[in-house]
């Protein structure tokens, strides 16, 4: 059963990773130790089979909204809205059983220092009934 | 070059007894999976234009030369390592050729396949390469993943068997039984995995039924005298039978009493319901002989409602106490309700539910709903419903499911805008 496990920050988590950055609180060390955790645990997922696939995302002001008006779609920049909470990243999965994603799901936010949230994938498979 | 049904055959055929030929001669179960793959790939390539005397001597020999080159470079890997210089290749060597049949190597490969140490996922893999055949892309398209993802799994699984000692042997006789159990539910899984699948990738999911049912009768070919082998060809057959009814043109699920019966694979039928008789007849039942049992009765009934329910009922009857499981005591209800009337079968369904494992399961609002429906209750049947869609996982089945609160609950029309 595959899952999609997805972290959040606030907008400012982009601005303390940046190195050098103004209001970088995390020293050069702790964002390169932080990268290497991460790989490590993309690394394990990999090797065990259970790695679909997984990305962090780019700093939020590249976000670009498209809407419909009219029937047509129309793209803006933003929204630039002071937003608490993000996507960072996000991964899915494809595990055993819904224990193994959770217990993957607890070592990713140990990872983070966030909380992370775990949603089951649909699946096009549906039973006879 | 493309292949032709017939030498995709031969290869299948020829893969898990190339690959048992190997690992009983040079163990190295990992490397020697590895060489099979690149002599059936070379073979492929090859025999379009000229079909070896003997394919499976020519499969054999490719493959052993290649593994030869494995072992060297795995040698001087370890060279370099400094870690284990001292293994040659003469130490593979273990038990002598020739004194056991070819089929009971792929008997034992299946076993490896399916060893305790895995996860049903890698054991699934693992069986469709080795003894199924199948290349790293074919399996990874037929369980929607990338190839990367099969590739580690594969790896991985391999790794496991070897460092758990993975002896080319059949199991202890203590050890037997659950092993074969686990060999059944790994076949099973593959045609439950090809068979659930709906319109968009019915293509290469069905391929692994058809895979599922080529790995279901090998086993019963290497062991004809287990009832369980027998009864869960039959039940591949059975369901794989009504495939074509099942699915309605845009995809959408058709329930089983709404099912076309004329869209049945007849043949498949036929064999299946004698496997069923052959079964049953060595009195040794088992929960894949009796859901079988239970299919030939849906198989042989002309309508929905001539089925024989009451004979359905006592088969559920049986499974329900053998196996354990409260998905099956969920059916039982179903059958129970075509019997004596949905108010019972309401109440069984009260009873499964209890069972902690079905906790928040969307089979149970299904059920129940049904059943509310059936008694006229169609606002609780709706709601019900509603629980269901929300509470599944198929995209299929929660089209169903809303279809059905819909339809049984249909909303009131809006008010007049005064």
């Amino acid at each position: 059963m595959k899952y999609m496990i997805m972290t959040f920050g606030d907008e400012a988590a982009w601005d303390t990773l940046g190195l050098g950055g103004t209001n970088a609180t995390w020293s050069e060390e702790e964002v390169a130790e932080h990268f290497a955790a991460m790989g490590a645990f993309y690394a394990d997922l990999a090797a065990s089979g259970e790695m679909v696939t997984g990305f962090g995302l780019a700093d939020p002001s590249h976000t670009v909204t498209v809407e419909l008006r009219d029937g047509r779609p129309v793209a803006s920049d933003g929204p630039y809205a002071e937003a608490k909470e993000v996507l960072a990243g996000f991964g899915i999965i494809d595990v055993a059983s819904h224990d193994r994603a959770v217990e993957l799901a607890g070592r990713f936010a140990a990872l983070v220092q966030t909380r992370v949230e775990l949603r089951p994938v649909m699946d096009g498979a549906g039973s006879e009934l | 070059m493309e292949l032709t049904p017939h030498l995709e055959g031969l290869l299948r055929e020829l893969a898990p007894r190339t690959l048992g030929v190997l690992v009983r001669r040079y163990g190295h179960f990992d490397l020697a999976e590895d060489a099979v793959q690149e002599a059936l790939l070379a073979a492929s390539t090859t025999w379009p234009d000229a079909l070896p005397d003997n394919p499976a001597g020519w499969l054999t020999t490719v493959a052993t030369r290649r593994l030869t080159d494995l072992l060297r470079s795995e040698q001087a890997r370890r060279r370099r390592e400094h870690t284990d210089a001292s293994r040659a290749l003469s130490t593979a060597s273990t038990s002598p050729d020739g004194h056991a049949a070819e089929e009971d190597d792929s008997l034992i490969l299946l076993f490896l396949c399916c060893h305790p140490a895995l996860t049903p996922p890698s054991q699934l893999a693992l069986t469709l390469r080795a003894v199924g055949g199948l290349s790293t892309a074919e399996i990874a398209s037929a369980l929607l993943l990338p190839e990367a993802t099969i590739t580690r799994r594969i790896t991985r699984a391999k790794q496991s068997v070897v460092a758990d000692g993975g002896r080319f042997q059949l199991p202890q006789p203590e050890e037997w039984r659950r092993r074969l159990d686990v060999v059944l539910h790994v076949i099973y899984l593959v045609f439950t995995e090809g068979h659930t699948a709906t319109a968009g990738d019915e293509l290469v999911r069905g391929d692994l039924c058809a895979e599922a049912l080529r790995l279901g009768r090998l086993l019963r070919r290497l062991l004809p005298h287990e009832p369980e082998v027998v009864g869960l060809l039959a039940q591949m057959l059975l369901t794989d039978a009504r495939r074509e009814a099942r699915t309605g043109q845009d995809g959408r699920l058709v329930p089983l009493a709404e099912q076309d019966r004329a869209r049945w694979d007849r043949a498949a039928i036929g064999e299946g319901l004698h496997l069923v008789a052959e079964a049953l007849a060595r009195h040794r039942p088992g929960p894949y002989q009796l859901q079988a049992a239970i299919n030939a009765l849906h198989a042989e009934a002309a309508t929905y409602q001539e089925t024989d329910w009451p004979q359905i009922l006592a088969l559920y009857g049986v499974l329900d106490a053998l196996a354990d499981d409260p998905v099956v005591t969920l059916n039982r209800a179903v059958a129970l309700a075509q019997v004596e009337g949905p108010h019972a079968g309401l109440q069984l369904v009260q009873r499964a539910a209890a069972d902690p494992r079905l906790a928040g399961h969307h089979r149970v609002h299904a059920v129940r709903a049904h059943l509310l429906r059936e008694s006229g209750r169609s606002t609780e049947a709706a709601q019900e419903y509603r629980i269901a869609a929300q509470r599944t996982l198929s995209t299929p089945e929660r089209t169903y499911l809303l279809r059905q609160a819909a339809l049984t609950d249909p909303p009131a029309p809006s008010a007049p805008v005064s």
